[in-house]
């Protein structure tokens, strides 16, 4: 690969956990894999994973996650911790550093935390280590009451101007992924994924090699405001045409 | 106040916050010091069991951080170490959360920065989390999040967060544990007759030239950043103990009653120590 692509992993709940509420380490060290070999294609990775919550609800033998937010507070806290854990046991296994990275929302609005996030994860992507990225959701809450860091995906993508962001299917084995400079979400199989330098450079030419299905933008759409997708593809489109690592 | 009374008065604390300092957790050479951190989890959960709340407040990310990359030095650049911390800290709640779960104890991560003095919402937030998470029996394992934070980076500012923690949670004691004994009369390597003091009940000229005397050959931290945490801890009348935390025994010690490093005990503390 002549250029170095960053891209971005959204981790749903659903990509971890089984129907039960589990977490399932077949899917999550498939998922570490497939990181750390795209990683090792050349790619710079960065994971925005959810799951905190659900591992702190299972670990402190509660049915389902809790109703009330300053519960659900200290259950993050209790399952953050065990999260990347489970991500670290994995990526060890795949000889791939990892970093745990908890920003709240006014990175987007404080420009000493802005420049401080994107820093730090600038720094971590240039010495070949992923991050693995979530709300700070001890102090902050916004996340926890919108239940879903899809938001948080996109503050991400403002602080390092990915040129992907991958969100796994609803279907099995397959990604949807949001392509800079391309308007519209295209679906591709797990082997296609390493092809995304390629669909990256091609520019706009490639929504029409690929069977798009507007249906396989609803894992894209199925969480947050109802305008959450055009303002993802607004972020994603809106990215200045080269960003170069040293 | 008589010095014993004042040492007799901690028995009866019950929430107690501890800070724990890199030398304390690591050796020299930034590797961690895994028999003294299995110790800590073992008295920390000992004192938890007792029917105490214990929240720690840990550095040791950016010494984890370094070592695991392979860095053979301290970072420099502020990203540099930011980045480090980052890998760090993962490394070092999984450390923790091994230690304290195979004795059976919970532990949650938290991670602050200043902002939860000034600005109200996060004040708000970080106070219901640790409540929280003190009523289920979790013990909180706090640190800066150096991420996102600069002003929180400075070495040893883990005082300063700690005693804010203290306040927040209206802590009956802060225990700071680095490689330190307690605050010197004078600078011990070159003043023989340095002692140190075992009580300070105001923080006057003379005991902050002490602490500055003793200067940065002390542990991370230093002694500055030390009386600055109980400074802070002044306003809520909270004692704060400086200890030695090569021998994490020392804590049971403390909490015993006994008159060990230095202990600001304020004089306007009431006499009556509040119970949860």
């Amino acid at each position: 690969m002549d250029r170095v692509y960053k891209i971005i992993f959204r981790i749903e709940i659903d990509t971890l956990f089984d129907d039960r509420g589990k977490l399932s380490l077949e899917k999550m060290e498939h998922l570490v894999m497939l990181c750390t070999s795209m990683q090792n294609a050349g790619f710079k990775v960065l994971i925005v994973s959810s799951g905190a919550i659900m591992l702190g609800t299972e670990k402190m033998g509660l049915s389902e996650p809790p109703e009330e937010l300053i519960t659900k507070q200290a259950i993050a806290a209790i399952g953050q911790a065990d999260l990347i854990k489970y991500y670290q046991m994995f990526f060890d296994g795949f000889d791939q550093i990892v970093a745990q990275v908890l920003i709240t929302r006014d990175v987007v609005s404080n420009p000493v935390r802005n420049n401080n996030a994107k820093k730090t994860l600038n720094t971590l992507l240039n010495k070949g280590i992923i991050p693995i990225i979530n709300e700070n959701d001890s102090v902050s809450t916004d996340d926890i009451i919108l239940n879903d860091n899809y938001p948080l995906t996109l503050i991400v993508a403002q602080l390092v101007k990915p040129h992907a962001i991958v969100i796994k299917s609803y279907q099995e084995n397959r990604f949807n992924l949001l392509v800079r400079n391309n308007p519209e979400p295209i679906e591709v199989s797990e082997e296609n994924l390493f092809n995304l330098a390629d669909l990256i450079k091609s520019g706009k030419g490639i929504a029409k090699n690929i069977n798009f299905d507007c249906k396989t933008g609803k894992s894209v759409l199925n969480i947050g405001a109802p305008d959450e997708k055009q303002k993802a593809v607004n972020m994603i489109s809106g990215f200045p045409e080269v960003i170069t690592l040293t | 106040m008589i010095l014993n009374t004042a040492f007799e008065k901690i028995k009866e604390c019950r929430r107690i916050v501890v800070k724990v300092g890199t030398t304390t957790l690591s050796y020299p050479n930034g590797k961690l010091n895994f028999q003294r951190i299995d110790k800590l989890a073992q008295i920390l959960t000992e004192l938890q069991k007792s029917g105490r709340k214990i929240i720690l407040v840990s550095s040791g990310a950016i010494a984890v951080g370094s070592g695991k990359t392979g860095l053979k030095s301290k970072p420099v650049e502020l990203a540099e170490k930011q980045a480090l911390a980052a890998v760090g800290q993962a490394d070092l709640m999984k450390v923790y959360q091994k230690l304290f779960e195979s004795r059976n104890q919970f532990v949650a991560q938290v991670l602050l920065t200043k902002d939860i003095v000034t600005v109200l919402e996060r004040r708000t937030n970080a106070s219901n989390t640790l409540e929280a998470l003190m009523s289920m029996d979790v013990i909180p394992i706090i640190n800066e999040n150096d991420t996102v934070a600069v002003d929180e980076i400075v070495i040893g500012d883990n005082d300063t967060l700690s005693a804010h923690v203290a306040c927040l949670i209206k802590a009956d004691l802060l225990i700071l544990m680095s490689d330190i004994d307690g605050l010197f009369s004078a600078d011990p390597r070159v003043d023989p007759e340095a002692r140190i003091i075992p009580m300070i009940t105001e923080i006057n000229e003379d005991i902050e030239r002490s602490a500055s005397g003793t200067g940065s050959g002390f542990g991370t931290g230093g002694m500055l950043t030390k009386i600055s945490a109980a400074k802070v801890c002044r306003n809520e009348e909270i004692p704060v103990s400086i200890i030695n935390g090569i021998n994490p025994e020392i804590l049971n010690e403390i909490i015993a009653g006994k008159p060990i490093g230095t202990l600001f005990y304020w004089n306007t503390h009431q006499t009556e120590v509040k119970t949860d």
